[in-house]
């Protein structure tokens, strides 16, 4: 994060050097001319990926058919709005999503920084790295099957209560995903095993970048292993934590779609569904794409509200922003 | 400097091959159906001859089948295809679907590419909406008499609200051939549990769940040492409808979907919101209480589902026989006859008539259309292949294969199949290669009977039945003193709409909400009712009524009430037309 603000540092200048106008904007530009042709491709990209869509947006405000020309469209307001925010269940839907996310962004950032931790504190290198492939392969499974694993692991037959019955801790097998009040819990659980090790890599190069000399100065001042956890790593990876962290609250409202849709059932339903399965059900199987669009929009709107949000408390937290 | 230049060439070239790929892709999408090529060739070989009669230049066409998933395949690899290939020179590219439905439908609706030939199954309302098919009625009429005769009498039934035709539906009855073996809705048991109880017959629902719990008492567990499950029922997703059809089954009601169709004055009544449901809720509820109800009925999905009745721990299931299709015939391969299962007409009292079996009906769709962007040359061609496949002796080859090969013909005419011809094709492999599997549903059919007399599907015809059930089948047909497994249940009554759940429901209508609505509803609360205490069943059932839509039901009963009546008119009508000519 040094390096960065060393490549920020010089851009203040610019308004000062500003004032001969046009003409140095122009200069500066053919000095640069080798990065910006670089970037062409990528503003071209997401031109056409971020920016035109938003014209889809529109489609919010119709009662869209497919196949008419946007001029046939007929054009209904804020209606599929409405439908949204008066719907008895939308609540309840925004409530699930928002504790899902909640549950696995906490999970999410303790579990890998603290595994993060863990791997770097191993001197064994063979032993390291077997730990950290083990950790990650999970992350390539895909829903489809990880949720298939997951539902036997916890099905009445599956390993787990076969456990639990074994030390005699429950008197019946207990039907995990069929309680609804459980299931936040099982999927923040599934979350974490199957992207705790994928997730620990950045914080792992986090760690990799800070000065062996303060670990060797802390030894000399005598400070335990704990300690230098304390004062040394954890400091270190701070900046990457905020940067994560603020990114991530800009996804609050993704909370992810397969594994809801996946692992929910009838008897779960009241605390499976979240935004995207309430799409997916109302809007795109019914063909009510205008629905879906709506929904999509809210959800931007919110996660934008949290990215500003966020930026400008860390940095009035002095711990600078994304921008 | 020099390096920079080779850079700024490289990227120069990147860019370029990316403006220049992304061009060609979008030229490509708009020829992939093979549009232009096969419209070159058409005009190519139409104009000299002057005679589209005798085009019999090959040409390929993509036919697009959302029905279900399949092995891809081009016709002319099967021997039924190749002959139908020489006959009209046309082939099609069979594309299955592979994942969601409305997802892929849906990207073609919005690309407006189709391919020539479509079934969109679920979807096939949003496709005609979106103006994705061509109208069919002045083709046909023109250049496919066979295939006009076939649905003459469902004319005006075909045709939709703007009086167009869209759509050629598989199945066109002509009279009624009583099924042999269960196709439709019925409540198994395990025929290990019928055998040890003395071959008992229930028909109510408390005698059904009586056997399972006498057997269930005596015998808990499978020999390997597995839990039973007394009865365990299939919930996930959009199958749900085959559990919760069971109130209306039970009633006496054939499957019209979530309304009941009065006999008298054809009005369609929801049945999710009366005391049906609240009945066999309560009965569920009470062998819930016993433990007989599968703990995870409601978490399971459909392989799971699949797969418990597979290995042979469940007792009793009520569904549809052509949904447990893949469990049916692995436990019927091996030879053990006990582990199969056999189904019973429940009802809730004795004096109800069953509706198990489904009377003769005409489903308008799903079915096959040609698609908007195939030219008219190309349209020609593919009808005139479906009016091939429409004629009869076509009809005969693909439903019993050749005579003296695959079927035989008795002395007065009646179709038969030897042993040796029944064993020969009950490998999958084999009806593959010969095409049967590709060809004896989607396309232009006729079911129930040959003018004839023979039944139109083998498997119907009673000789061929008769011939095919093993000694363990025999066993229970003599115990219950029946020589099919349908004789146990009631003749089906005349329903002139059936099935009622054809009628086309205006995606994003009330009608349409209060399906994926009530489904959600009764997916919520029917586990909370079904495994909650017995004492509080009262309170949920009080709270699941409060929850019901019932402004969206009215919406439902009144658009699936006047499709009855009006479907109902129309065959009347068709029927007359058909005779008049």
């Amino acid at each position: 994060m040094q390096a960065q603000t060393e490549v920020n540092a010089p851009t203040p200048k610019m308004p000062q050097r500003k004032d001969k106008g046009f003409k140095a904007f122009l200069k500066k530009c053919k000095d640069q001319r080798a990065l910006l042709i670089m970037t062409i491709p990528f503003v071209i990209w997401v031109f056409i990926f971020k920016y035109l869509p938003v014209w889809g947006w529109t489609m919010a405000f119709q009662d869209y058919k497919p196949a008419r020309t946007f001029s046939e469209q007929e054009w209904v307001g804020f209606k599929h709005f409405l439908f949204l925010f008066e719907s008895d269940r939308f609540l309840g839907v925004l409530r699930n999503t928002l504790a899902q996310s909640v549950i696995n962004m906490v999970l999410g950032f303790v579990t890998a920084i603290g595994l993060a931790v863990l791997i770097n504190e191993l001197t064994n290198m063979k032993f390291k790295r077997v730990v950290q492939t083990i950790s990650y392969l999970p992350h390539f499974l895909s829903w489809v099957v990880a949720a298939a694993l997951v539902s036997s692991v916890l099905s009445i037959d599956g390993i787990i209560n076969e456990i639990l019955m074994g030390l005699n801790l429950v008197d019946r097998e207990l039907l995990f995903l069929g309680v609804g009040e459980w299931f936040w819990g099982i999927l923040g659980a599934a979350e974490t095993w199957k992207n705790v090790g994928w997730n620990a890599i950045i914080y792992l190069a986090a760690i990799s970048m800070i000065d062996q000399e303060q670990y060797e100065a802390a030894k000399i001042d005598g400070a335990s292993r704990v300690q230098r956890i304390i004062h040394i790593t954890i400091p270190g990876m701070k900046s990457v934590i905020i940067v994560l962290l603020i990114m991530n609250i800009g996804y609050i409202l993704e909370a992810g779609f397969e594994a809801q849709y996946l692992l929910g059932n009838g008897q779960n339903v009241e605390y499976s569904e979240n935004i995207d399965v309430f799409v997916i059900k109302y809007g795109i199987s019914q063909f009510n794409f205008a629905l879906a669009t709506a929904a999509g929009m809210f959800k931007t709107v919110i996660s934008f509200v949290f990215l500003v949000a966020a930026n400008s408390l860390s940095k009035k937290m002095g711990q600078g922003g994304l921008y | 400097m020099f390096k920079f230049k080779h850079l700024l060439f490289a990227l120069m070239l990147v860019l370029l091959l990316a403006v220049v790929g992304c061009s060609d892709d979008s030229d490509e999408t708009s020829g992939e159906n093979n549009e232009p090529d096969t419209s070159e060739e058409g005009t190519d070989n139409e104009t000299p001859e002057e005679e589209p009669e005798e085009n019999l230049e090959p040409v390929s066409y993509d036919f697009f089948d959302a029905s279900g998933p399949g092995t891809d395949i081009n016709t002319s690899e099967v021997e039924l295809g190749k002959r139908f290939e020489e006959a009209t020179g046309v082939t099609f590219d069979i594309e299955h679907i592979v994942g969601d439905v409305n997802q892929k439908i849906g990207t073609m609706i919005a690309s407006g590419e189709y391919p020539e030939l479509l079934n969109a199954e679920q979807s096939t309302d949003a496709v005609i909406d979106a103006g994705g098919f061509v109208p069919l009625q002045d083709l046909i009429k023109e250049h496919a008499p066979n295939l006009y005769d076939m649905y003459a009498p469902y004319w005006e039934l075909m045709k939709r609200d703007d009086g167009n035709i869209y759509l050629i539906s598989s199945g066109a009855p002509n009279g009624y051939a009583r099924p042999a073996n269960l196709e439709q809705g019925a409540w198994f048991i395990k025929r290990e549990a019928l055998a040890e109880l003395d071959y008992p017959e229930p028909r109510t629902l408390d005698e059904y769940f009586a056997v399972i719990e006498e057997f269930m008492a005596a015998n808990p567990q499978t020999e390997d040492g597995a839990d039973r499950i007394g009865f365990t029922a299939l919930t996930y997703d959009w199958r749900l409808f085959a559990f919760t059809n069971q109130p209306n089954h039970l009633a006496g009601f054939p499957n019209d979907g979530g309304a009941m169709i009065d006999m008298e004055t054809q009005d369609a009544t929801v049945y999710a919101n009366t005391d049906y449901t609240r009945d066999w809720l309560k009965k569920l509820n009470e062998v819930n209480n016993k433990g007989l109800f599968d703990r995870e009925a409601f978490t399971q999905n459909y392989d799971e589902y699949l797969a418990k009745i597979t290995n042979g721990r469940v007792v009793g299931f009520f569904d549809y026989q052509w949904q447990i299709g893949d469990a049916w015939n692995k436990l019927g391969e091996d030879e053990d006859p006990y582990n199969d299962y056999m189904g019973f007409p429940i009802t809730f009292s004795e004096d109800i008539k069953d509706q198990y079996l489904d009377p003769v009906a005409y489903v308008s769709s799903p079915g096959m259309g040609i698609t908007t962007g195939t030219p008219e040359e190309d349209q020609i061609r593919i009808i005139k292949y479906l009016d091939h496949i429409a004629k009869i002796e076509t009809q005969k080859e693909i439903m019993w294969g050749d005579e003296g090969v695959h079927y035989e013909v008795s002395d007065d005419g009646r179709y038969y199949r030897t042993e040796e011809q029944i064993a020969m094709l009950e490998p999958k492999e084999f009806r593959d290669a010969h095409g049967f599997t590709y060809f004896e549903w989607g396309w232009p059919r006729m079911s129930g009977l040959y003018d004839d007399g023979n039944s139109v599907e083998p498997r119907r015809q009673p000789e061929v039945a008769a011939l095919s059930y093993k000694d363990g089948d025999k066993e229970f047909l003599d115990a219950y003193g029946i020589t099919t497994f349908t004789e146990l249940f009631a003749e089906p009554e005349e329903r002139p709409w059936f099935p009622a759940w054809d009628t086309p429901v205006e995606t994003g209508s009330d009608a349409a909400l209060y399906d994926q609505t009530n489904n959600d509803l009764m997916l919520r609360q029917f586990p909370k009712i079904i495994t909650g205490d017995p004492s509080e069943f009262d309170a949920n059932w009080q709270e699941y009524l409060d929850e019901f839509p019932s402004d969206l039901a009215e919406a439902y009963e009144e658009v699936i009430g006047n499709g009855a009546k009006s479907k109902a008119e129309k065959l009347a009508e068709g029927v007359e037309n058909a005779n008049a000519e």
